[in-house]
């Protein structure tokens, strides 16, 4: 079969039409983020990366998040594990249940986490025999950050496991290892990568979070809610320094994200 | 060594069927049946990586149904090798030696790479190991942690034919070294043949006929077995009181028929003698046919002959050059009644 001039031009004509139209929602992303780089001046952006109460926010949204995340590494990965390796009546629902914090509204989600861990419900009463309260503190943005972003470790740490064949552990237990040796010592680092992408992902979603953050803990300020206040009481000059500080920094996070996950499909192909 | 009693294992709407085997110590024993018929849920279910729902399963007269695998003693290995990525070649082989307390572990190593020609290859990753390295290094690291059963699924189902002939050769030559009760499953019946002390033939579930490779080659069970064996000249035919099977209602056979009725039978390929006139001796079925086919294989070539069925005779290439087979050319073709095996 031959390829005629004509067809040519039609497949070159289709190739125009699909960019033209990608192009038009890539704008859409970029200008605004692009935007925002160029409202404020150097001096009020450099001003505003070296006070003191930005500094402490930031680093406090990064602290949150990674505690978040490493909560979730302990007790999500089993999770992820059983629900990849085991068969038992309302999986499905467990499983559903996983992505409720996708899909409603965040600050709903805080309202949620305060019904259970404010100092007067059962959840906030029991932590506070060990001296934790969560309302007001680091433990709230932390359990929000948790609540809202573990879908993403969990889902992706879930899938590592689903691509690990079974025959794996069953060798490992024949040649002498326990059912919890095999899995620390052979499925855990054989997903280490999907688990590091999973966990990178929790982490930049949990430095975004907003809404559950705000109902549960708006002091001390993390960067999403900083970046509100400066808005709401200064105006968009004041608050547009904090919010290019943290869209370059999520930005890092995402491209060590896209690391991760190339080396993981280079990894699968070997 | 390994005696299995009443196994039954539902998966499904799958199930291993009342399977009782006795194996004994240092035989090399073959599971031969057809994908999907079982024969790696029945090698988990020894291993103990999968409970059964009703029978025994006895090692050295020791019943291990609820034993664990890690404290079964048996070596496992995989078709797909199932060497762990992130280790080297060296770490892998160590894995179970570690965990089990190995004395001399770096002398046994020694001694098995040696073993299994794989020195050089200690150092690399397991990703760049070509089939049959990954087959040994999987061999060797199994073979560390000193099972008392070594259970094979498939082991040579993904390698190429020049590979998989050296590591049978290889198989059987580490099985006469160290005498290890060995379990191997297969579909392939020549793999069987060259490797198998004893073999049972396993079919959806069940273990339909256990014994030597000769005795199950020359007189299969059934017709499923037969074919399944790649036994050639299978047909159906009237048997009567008189010794004889009459096919398509014409064509006469003798054979040593005790049943009346519709019988099935077989007449294996080598037990045939092609000749180009007729020959008097004492085999009593005599047929002259015409040549329809021929397909040369690589030691042998099968003719096929119509004598009113189609009949595939196997003879060498000075035979067939000798007589100067051609399709169409009219030939005898004579087997004795005893060679006729009635299912």
């Amino acid at each position: 079969m031959t390829i005629t001039k004509g067809d040519q031009m039609k497949n070159n004509t289709f190739k125009l039409l699909m960019l033209s139209i990608s192009i038009i929602l890539l704008m859409f992303l970029t200008i605004p983020i692009l935007k925002m780089f160029t409202h404020s001046t150097l001096d009020i952006f450099y001003q505003s990366a070296m006070e003191k109460e930005v500094i402490t926010s930031i680093f406090l949204t990064l602290r949150a998040s990674f505690v978040a995340t490493l909560l979730t590494i302990f007790l999500g990965v089993p999770l992820a594990y059983s629900l990849s390796r085991y068969k038992f009546p309302g999986k499905f629902i467990i499983e559903s249940i996983i992505n409720i914090p996708l899909i409603i509204p965040h600050t709903a989600a805080g309202i949620a986490l305060l019904t259970v861990f404010g100092d007067q419900f059962i959840g906030g009463r029991f932590f506070s025999y060990f001296g934790i309260s969560f309302t007001g503190n680091f433990a709230g943005i932390v359990i929000a950050m948790m609540f809202v972003s573990m879908p993403f470790l969990i889902n992706e740490t879930k899938e590592g496991f689903n691509k690990i064949d079974e025959k794996y552990e069953k060798v490992a237990r024949t040649l002498g290892a326990s059912p919890l040796q095999s899995f620390l010592k052979i499925v855990l680092p054989m997903n280490k990568n999907h688990i590091l992408s999973g966990a990178l992902m929790m982490w930049a979603r949990g430095i975004s979070e907003f809404g559950a953050v705000l109902v549960l803990a708006y002091h001390p300020m993390t960067a999403p809610v900083l970046i509100y206040e400066r808005f709401t009481s200064y105006g968009l000059k004041y608050s547009v320094p904090v919010a290019g500080i943290m869209i370059i920094i999520t930005t890092v996070i995402f491209t060590l994200l896209k690391v991760f996950q190339k080396k993981d499909v280079l990894d699968d192909r070997n | 060594m390994i005696e299995i009693k009443n196994l039954n294992k539902k998966i499904g709407t799958f199930q291993l069927k009342d399977i009782n085997i006795n194996i004994k110590k240092g035989e090399y024993f073959v599971i031969l049946g057809p994908s999907g018929t079982g024969k790696t849920m029945l090698l988990e279910t020894i291993a103990g990586l999968r409970k059964i729902n009703s029978g025994e399963i006895y090692f050295s007269n020791k019943l291990v149904n609820e034993i664990e695998p890690e404290h079964r003693k048996v070596g496992m290995v995989y078709q797909e090798y199932m060497l762990f990525p992130h280790m080297t070649v060296k770490e892998n082989i160590l894995f179970g030696a570690k965990l089990n307390a190995i004395e001399n572990k770096e002398d046994k190593l020694k001694k098995l790479i040696r073993d299994l020609s794989i020195e050089n290859l200690t150092h690399r990753s397991i990703r760049n190991l070509s089939g049959g390295e990954k087959q040994r290094v999987a061999l060797a690291r199994t073979l560390m942690t000193e099972p008392e059963i070594l259970l094979l699924d498939e082991p040579l189902s993904a390698l190429d034919s020049h590979t998989k002939r050296k590591v049978e050769d290889q198989l059987k030559k580490i099985h006469e070294r160290y005498k290890m009760t060995t379990l191997h499953v297969t579909h392939d019946f020549n793999e069987a043949i060259h490797l198998a002390d004893r073999i049972a033939i396993i079919d959806k579930g069940e273990v339909i006929q256990l014994g030597k490779p000769d005795e199950i080659f020359q007189k299969p069970k059934n017709t499923l077995v037969a074919s399944f064996l790649g036994c050639r000249n299978l047909f159906k035919g009237n048997a009567d009181t008189k010794n004889t099977i009459l096919v398509n209602d014409a064509l006469k056979i003798y054979a040593l028929a005790e049943t009346k009725g519709e019988v099935s039978f077989m007449i294996p390929s080598e037990n045939i003698i092609l000749s180009l006139d007729p020959i008097h001796s004492s085999a009593k079925n005599s047929f002259k046919g015409r040549v329809i086919a021929i397909n040369k294989k690589v030691s042998i070539v099968e003719v096929t002959v119509d004598i009113g069925v189609n009949l595939v005779v196997y003879i060498t290439y000075s035979s067939f050059n000798k007589m100067s087979i051609e399709i169409n050319k009219e030939i005898y073709v004579t087997f004795k009644a005893t060679s006729v095996h009635i299912f």
